[in-house]
């Protein structure tokens, strides 16, 4: 049915070109060349220093936020930043500051979660799909098929009101209505690396099945999946912040982004710090993910430089 | 991909089943008390009392007859609620689509062809931009600068003009952001291919040769993705029409949503799927036009 | 227009296959349920003509009640007892519901554009005072932010009056209220926190009163509506002059922690103890709700467990038989009556499907409001209600008052004069008219 919009789907036929046998010697000369490359591009370099301060925000949380991020204080509501507090206090009084801080945690867990889980699905799904063909092949590609044509958003939605609100349900929301993108590519690109020669060669030599799957074909085509998986985090963190703002997300008293941007829209251009800084990490998380990904897809295909 | 239209609707019809909630308390009315005489009455009308086969069974039978039932919210025929709104939406599609053909193409073909320029730079910058910020921080900020501050532009509502130009902008950010780096990365790959190489070494302008054959070949991933973007967009633009008010079936689904209008909800996302599935199938068939190499098949 | 035509109105909207949800401010007129049927299931209403309702000539009309209601007059502001023309039809016909006739100073110029708004222009055959406004746009928003939508319309000239977003109440109140174009208002409701009394943890009056004692309702008005509510200490608000009590609720007015403490221990409420409370999302609720939360937390140690949900899935739960805790709560009155707000909130007759959704069942309340609805004169049925209400809030803390219902709104007082709120909160139309 409909091909894969992303120029991600380029990859999927330029899997990285392997000579017959000495597979594993390759594959290592390969990750040195692709490391060189993504470390000579600055941009890549700048997204992963972003994502790896993220990540450091999210770890160190607990110990350096300035305040405890659910401890209201009704005398001092949407107060603007001052010295006490550098992002202000929003409407029940909690430091902001502290409240981005522990947001990145829930950005962080849902955002690489959903999108482990969905590649997950994806992988194991599309592996069948691609190894297998046949029925298999179809079966599986029609239930992709009725997923994507279904809308993202309201899918999660609609999830999440029958669930129940919470970070596990968001995580089980996004992945269920991502997971068609990566089993979809990983298809596309078994297909392309099983007919290669050396799949061929391991075959004649009475490698079994699974073997030929796991050491072979797998590690060849996982490559665009990856990198799709790695932009997608971005993804998956505006849909759980989206999820939030449109008020089925994480509960309402969670240091979350997406609830901090909702209920800060009320004030716009009255109190706009309510909803300034929590937009800016979320834009800043997006961006650092996306040159990453952007980075990764370069450094693989050095055709496109 | 009848199958497809048969299984989503039905993953939904299940899904608002077990919906908790109380879809007759929408329909006989506000926080008031309920009156079973009331309730009786509306459930036999609804047929909510019946098992969820029968149910399904009774809706499908309907909708092959046109009838797609009666909102519970307003107690008028779903077809009469929605029948202005999809020209809304599909309005607001169309300049959507426009939108990102215009922009995303010019900017894709500008940073191609003027590859490590400023201009090249200045595409990727914004488009990383477009992509990064969420619709609704996008979009609100929009409004509140250009409709609210500088009142260049209505903030809210389907009026004329004018109003719909933030709209359709928010959302056609991250897909004409999306186009541009496709179209710019297919078309960098394209004009190293051999055949353009001999086409230029054959003495031909770099104009003519990106004209004739490097934009032909490019633009074929890209008209695969709009048709998927097009497709998304006539289901509804479920944030933009919230932030503008704008009276298509999206904002329908939200507010169906929130007061459990189920009739709403199924008739406007079987909708959205069946217009997804039947723009991707044209985009298909189109694919096959522009692409000698698929017809073979 | 006869007396005919309000036997007709109400005829149409009592019948049961009209399923009219507002039906039941005629319950009280005899041959009601032979109309509309007894609510019982299986209940079949046989009758098609409305018995207690007669028009003996065409200015008359007689209403025979099926017991005594003093504030029956009242209850005639309701729309669902409006006149209709002959024309109408029965409770179904859609062609009469999109373009209805009334008997007001305004009439509808083309139909109900569901969704988009209403044009009203002026009825010059009214029988009162003529309106001063030839027309008026009322454009209808999504319920979702539409006092957003609303007030930023103001802002932007779109809108002439507009309600505003809670959170920027104080704002409009700066722009605003210099120009004179600023309302505000005590209206006739309540906010609330709905318990249920049945089930535990909160089933005995001490437990209810220790959580009024830990709210500490000063710090939630000033803090989270920046002084824009009224602390309730009663249930019946100050604009029933005659019915008001401000000290009924002695355990609403200020956080008394070590007396909270004793009635929680003693009303089987220990720290620790698993409360929840509920609310529906939309509302613009998620801010003090969770002020309450903390507080009930760090005041008594409770386990407050916050549930938000949409407005229908609320009510669901509160009906369920093994509901429990805390749900938030608003009531606006139906007519100016204090009775209206006791007797549907608490009486054992208004158990759900009523709204006493608490299921608050006293003997005492309900003889005191029979007898209030007999007395004979007003002073001896305020004595009568005030003392419900000490019986009902005082003594037994039914419900949790937390702030009177206040409206704001905004208007270009540049072009209008004579803006105000009605009893219904909706601007006076008849009244405005340009300066």
């Amino acid at each position: 049915m409909a091909m894969i919009p992303d120029d991600v789907a380029e990859l999927a036929e330029v899997a990285p070109p392997v000579g017959p046998g000495t597979v594993g010697i390759a594959v290592q000369t390969q990750f040195g060349d692709i490391r060189k490359r993504f470390f000579r591009n600055k941009l890549a370099v700048i997204g992963l220093g972003m994502v790896a301060f993220v990540f450091l925000v999210a770890l160190l949380a607990p110990v350096i936020a300035p305040h405890d991020p659910y401890e209201q204080n009704l005398s001092a509501t949407t107060q603007p930043p001052s010295g006490a507090h550098w992002f202000g206090t929003d409407e029940l009084g909690r430091d902001q500051l502290s409240r981005v801080m522990f947001g990145s945690r829930i950005a962080v867990v849902v955002g690489l979660t959903s999108i482990l889980l969905a590649l997950g699905i994806g992988i194991v799904l599309g592996s069948i799909a691609g190894y297998r063909g046949g029925r298999a092949d179809s079966v599986v590609m029609r239930v992709a098929d009725a997923f994507f044509a279904f809308p993202v958003l309201i899918g999660a939605i609609l999830i999440i009101l029958v669930t129940g609100r919470g970070v596990l349900p968001v995580i089980l929301a996004i992945a269920i209505f991502t997971w068609t993108v990566p089993a979809r590519l990983l298809r596309s690109s078994i297909l392309s690396v099983r007919e290669a020669e050396y799949v061929e060669a391991a075959r004649s030599l009475g490698a079994s099945k699974w073997r030929i799957v796991t050491r072979h074909v797998l590690p060849n085509s996982l490559a665009p999946v990856l990198v799709y998986g790695m932009v997608s985090v971005g993804a998956a963190i505006v849909a759980e912040t989206a999820l939030s703002f449109l008020g089925v997300g994480v509960k309402p008293n969670v240091p979350d982004w997406g609830n901090m941007i909702a209920s800060g829209r009320a004030f716009f251009g009255y109190r706009d710090f309510l909803w300034v800084f929590p937009s800016l990490a979320a834009v800043f998380t997006v961006l650092g993910f996306i040159f990453v990904g952007d980075g990764l897809r370069d450094a693989l295909d050095p055709r496109l430089r | 991909m009848v199958l497809v239209l048969f299984g989503a609707s039905l993953i939904l019809f299940v899904a608002l089943f077990i919906l908790p909630g109380d879809p007759i308390g929408t329909a006989a009315g506000s926080e008031r008390a309920r009156d079973p005489a009331v309730r009786a009455v509306l459930e036999k009308r609804y047929a909510l009392d019946k098992p969820l086969p029968v149910q399904y069974v009774r809706y499908v039978s309907r909708l092959v007859r046109g009838d797609l039932g009666e909102s519970y919210r307003q107690r008028q025929p779903v077809s009469r609620v929605l029948r202005g709104r999809f020209g809304a939406t599909a309005e607001l599609a169309l300049a959507a689509i426009l939108l990102e053909v215009i922009i995303g193409l010019a900017a894709g073909i500008i940073a191609a062809v003027f590859r490590y320029s400023f201009w090249d730079v200045a595409v990727t910058l914004t488009t990383t931009l477009a992509i990064g910020v969420p619709t609704y921080v996008g979009g609100s900020i929009l409004q509140g600068i250009f409709a609210q501050k500088l009142g260049w532009f209505p903030r809210s509502g389907r009026a004329g003009f004018s109003s719909i130009v933030l709209p359709a902008l928010t959302l056609a950010s991250v897909d004409a952001a999306l186009v541009a780096r496709l179209m710019r990365g297919t078309m960098l790959e394209v004009l190293r291919a051999d055949y353009v190489r001999t086409a230029m070494a054959k003495g031909l302008s770099k104009r003519t040769v990106i004209l004739k054959h490097v934009l032909r070949n490019s633009v074929i991933p890209v008209v695969t993705y709009l048709g998927i973007a097009f497709g998304t967009l006539l289901g509804g633009a479920l944030i933009t029409e919230q932030i503008f008010n704008w009276d298509g079936i999206g904002l329908a689904l939200v507010t169906a949503i929130t007061a459990q209008d189920n009739p709403i909800i199924i008739a406007v996302v079987t909708y959205g799927v069946a217009a997804f599935v039947i723009v991707n199938l044209v985009v298909d068939i189109a694919y096959a036009y522009l692409d000698p190499r698929i017809r073979l098949e | 227009m006869t007396a005919e035509s309000f036997i007709r109105g109400m005829t149409r909207a009592a019948k049961q296959a009209a399923a009219s949800d507002v039906a039941y401010h005629m319950a009280g007129i005899a041959g009601y349920t032979d109309l509309h049927g007894t609510g019982q299931p299986g209940s079949v209403a046989k009758a098609t003509e409305f018995s207690g309702l007669s028009a003996p000539d065409p200015h008359t009309l007689k209403v025979k009640l099926s017991a005594p209601d003093c504030e029956f007059d009242r209850k005639t502001l309701q729309p669902v007892m409006s006149p209709v023309p002959k024309n109408a039809g029965d409770a179904a016909n859609k062609a009469f519901n999109d373009a209805p006739v009334g008997n007001g100073p305004f009439k509808l110029e083309g139909g109900w554009r569901h969704d988009q708004g209403i044009t009203l222009v002026r009825n010059d055959s009214y029988f009162g005072d003529k309106a001063y406004l030839d027309k008026v746009e009322l454009t209808i928003l999504p319920s979702q932010d539409a006092a957003e939508a609303e007030y930023r319309g103001a802002q932007s000239n779109q809108f002439d009056y507009a309600r505003i977003p809670p959170a920027l109440i104080p704002q409009a109140k700066a722009t605003y209220e210099p120009k004179h174009g600023f309302i505000s208002k005590l209206s006739y409701g309540i906010n609330y926190l709905l318990v249920n009394v049945v089930n535990p943890p909160l089933n005995s009056p001490d437990a209810r009163k220790a959580i009024s004692l830990a709210i500490d309702r000063d710090a939630i008005i000033d803090g989270v509506f920046k002084g824009f509510q009224t602390k309730a200490t009663s249930i019946i608000p100050p604009p029933l002059k005659a019915y008001y009590q401000p000290t009924v609720c002695d355990v609403c007015d200020k956080p008394d922690l070590g007396r909270a403490k004793a009635l929680a221990a003693s009303g089987g409420l220990p720290p620790g103890t698993k409360v929840s409370l509920a609310f529906n999302t939309g509302g613009g609720h998620e801010a003090w709700v969770q002020a309450i939360g903390q507080e009930l937390e760090k005041n008594l140690g409770l386990k407050v467990d916050l549930q938000p949900s949409p407005f229908a899935e609320l009510l669901k739960k509160e009906k369920a038989d093994n509901a429990s805790g805390l749900f938030r709560a608003g009531w606006s009155a139906d007519y100016p009556s204090a009775e209206n707000f006791l007797f549907p909130l608490l009486s054992k007759h208004s158990l759900p499907p009523g709204d006493n959704r608490g299921r608050y069942v006293n003997e005492r309340f309900d003889d005191l409001l029979a007898q209030a609805r007999k007395a004979p004169t007003e002073g001896a049925r305020a004595n009568l209600i005030k003392e419900a209400e000490r019986q009902a809030i005082g003594t037994d803390m039914a419900l949790i008052p937390l702030w009177y219902r206040s409206q704001y709104r905004v208007f270009e007082a540049s072009k209008w004069a004579g803006v105000s709120l009605d009893f219904f909160e909706n601007p006076s139309l008849a009244t405005i008219h340009q300066k």
